[in-house]
């Protein structure tokens, strides 16, 4: 192989110029490939995150009953009875936490549980007053199906576990009322108001979350919401999130209890993302078809031009193997100096469009660019940009090498 | 064919050989029932018109091609429906080549030039094809130059590392197809003489085909072709 690699690498030289083409072509696909996919992938792991942060990997929630009816034939006998499911009652909430909560802890791939006991308050502060959703819960419980610790911004979560009559507010809530670590907020429920003090400022960045979320001691909240025994939810983290909808459908079958997985609440916003994901993939798709045919092009006429040294070697007793393996590993070889040059790029491309700036405010906020960085994207760019490249050389190389040498020569002669 | 010394064995036998070029309108009848035989020792000159099918008839003989009728024998065995892979084999082993336009590969020196079809074959070790190549080289008044890319030698020299490519693999036939068409007086005299040496030399025998009267008169045996056939067949 030692001979075919340095004939490969002797062609290559000879045609420095058509040879950078290709090279241009492989490392531009490849960057492009591995910036694309660490941008589209960017934003929706950044939201995903997010909402696993936040929400938990899926919600127990209402109870339910399947409504069985009994139908019966009217055949001669009249005794062929069949059971048809005519939907479900829904209760609202949790009525026995505790139990649901010991049940869904049996769970192997349950990794934390919080029970939420959720409600809609007014907030007002000595400037304004705004709707909020009060969330209460206990602290060390949901510190293990959140990053709740993560997102603090400002303040102590210790001051909050200490003293019931404390609040975290989210960061948005938190601006529109003007408030700061040790404000007094008073949240206002059914005609009742209770005075609070806020003893930590948090961040999801989930604009939605941020804007409304106000967490309080479970205790307290049920006194302000008027609910002693109920829950809302109970927030459950898996040891791996990504199976949250298998989890969700056995807990759901066992539990008689509504189980939304993240993938079925977020369902929205990840259509909406993986339409973005499709569409890049057709943009990407197109670049990179118009970089192989480009690449095509260039080795097809390399290979034209070396018909006759083709004759030579065959003339030689080089076989057709040896021909395509040469023409092959000159393909070989610009592919491994692209996906090399073309790694980097992207590495530099990925590096400085992290650190864009840009002023996001919507479905969630960030302040640069959010991307993904991922060595999957690196490994299929290099599998992608192989496929391509031994394809582009191996065909135009096997035509080539299939012609008989004499047709050759006495075309060049 | 006649005038084969005693000692002499047949190396290469062609049976009414036969070959179309092009196609539909174009067609043309290269061949049209060629036969001959190669013995060894012997020098051979293949002259003719422009046209005549000399070329066709070389690359034929030398497995470059295939005709659409006729048969090859070499060393007695049958070749010219062998698969790729066999004849490709005996090419590199039984049959040197040596073109008009000389064919190197300007991208490698002339040593490297001469190298390449022994390290296709793979047969002796690195020093030996290197000591071979030398010795060839030498032999074709190269000594000089031997590290020299191809691109930087005259005409002359260029068909000497040519010829000593062809003898690299020490095959039984050489091939030349106007191997002195482009040469000047001199260097056509060396490189004819190299390749007569090499059919006397051995147990080998040698083909030219040439336009060149005074060549053809200097080899063993002079065939004389038009429109396809050899005139004296």
């Amino acid at each position: 192989m030692g001979l075919i690699l340095q004939i490969a690498w002797r062609f290559l030289l000879a045609k420095k110029r058509a040879m950078l083409m290709s090279l241009a072509g492989i490392v531009f696909g490849v960057a492009f490939f591995i910036v694309a996919q660490a941008q589209t992938s960017g934003f929706e792991s950044f939201f995903i995150r997010a909402v696993w942060g936040t929400n938990g990997a899926l919600k127990v929630q209402d109870k339910f009953q399947n409504n069985i009816v009994t139908s019966m034939a009217a055949g001669e006998n009249g005794d062929f009875r069949v059971k048809l499911s005519e939907g479900r009652t829904y209760v609202e909430g949790i009525a026995h936490p505790a139990e649901v909560l010991r049940a869904v802890r049996s769970f192997s791939e349950v990794r934390g549980s919080s029970e939420v006991l959720r409600g809609r308050a007014v907030a007002k502060s000595g400037f304004r007053e705004d709707e909020c959703e009060v969330n209460g819960i206990r602290l060390a419980d949901h510190l293990a199906v959140s990053d709740l610790a993560a997102q603090v911004r400002a303040g102590s979560l210790a001051d909050f576990a200490r003293n019931p009559q404390t609040v975290l507010i989210g960061a948005k809530l938190a601006e529109r009322l003007s408030l700061d670590i040790g404000s007094g907020l008073i949240l206002k429920q059914g005609g009742e108001s209770r005075r609070y003090r806020v003893a930590a400022i948090f961040e999801t960045g989930v604009e939605e979350f941020d804007k409304r979320r106000v967490y309080l001691d479970l205790r307290e909240a049920r006194g302000l919401l008027h609910e002693p025994e109920k829950s809302s939810f109970i927030q459950v983290s898996l040891d791996d999130n990504n199976r949250a909808d298998v989890v969700a459908a056995h807990m759901q079958e066992v539990l008689q209890h509504d189980v939304r997985p993240w993938q079925k609440s977020e369902k929205t916003w990840l259509q909406v993302f993986a339409t973005l994901r499709i569409s890049s993939a057709i943009t990407m798709g197109v670049i990179i078809s118009v970089a192989a045919l480009g690449m095509f092009n260039t080795l097809a006429i390399i290979v034209m031009e070396r018909r006759r040294e083709i004759a030579i070697l065959r003339s030689m007793g080089y076989t057709r193997s040896d021909i395509v393996a040469i023409f092959v590993a000159q393909g070989m070889m610009v592919l491994a100096a692209g996906l090399v040059l073309g790694c980097l790029a992207a590495v530099a491309i990925t590096y400085g469009i992290e650190r864009l700036p840009i002023h996001i405010r919507g479905i969630f906020s960030a302040d640069h660019f959010v991307v993904k960085w991922s060595l999957w994207h690196y490994v299929f760019a290099a599998v992608l940009s192989t496929v391509v490249v031994l394809i582009a050389s191996y065909l135009p190389a096997r035509r080539a090498a299939k012609v008989e040498p004499g047709e050759i020569i006495r075309g060049a002669s | 064919m006649t005038g084969a010394l005693p000692q002499s064995i047949e190396l290469l036998r062609a049976e009414n050989l036969r070959r179309t070029l092009g196609a539909d309108e174009s067609k043309t009848k290269a061949l049209r029932g060629v036969s001959l035989a190669l013995q060894s020792g012997r020098s051979y000159a293949v002259t003719g018109p422009s046209g005549c099918g000399k070329s066709t008839l070389l690359y034929l003989l030398g497995l470059l091609d295939r005709p659409d009728e006729g048969e090859i024998f070499l060393s007695g065995k049958s070749v010219a429906r062998a698969d790729d892979t066999h004849r490709t084999r005996l090419r590199m082993e039984k049959i040197g080549f040596v073109f008009q336009f000389h064919f190197l590969l300007p991208e490698f020196t002339a040593l490297e030039n001469v190298m390449l079809p022994m390290r296709r074959l793979g047969k002796l070790a690195p020093d030996e094809m290197r000591e071979r190549a030398e010795t060839l080289l030498k032999n074709v008044g190269l000594a000089e130059r031997m590290n020299r890319s191809t691109g930087h030698l005259s005409g002359g020299e260029q068909q000497r590392v040519a010829v000593a490519r062809a003898l690299a693999n020490e095959p039984s036939i050489i091939l030349a197809d106007e191997p002195t068409g482009n040469l000047d007086e001199r260097n056509s005299k060396m490189v004819f003489e190299l390749l007569a040496s090499f059919a006397h030399d051995a147990p080998r025998a040698v083909l030219v085909v040439t336009h060149n009267p005074d060549l053809a008169a200097r080899c063993d045996e002079v065939l004389r072709m038009k429109d396809g056939l050899f005139a004296t067949a």
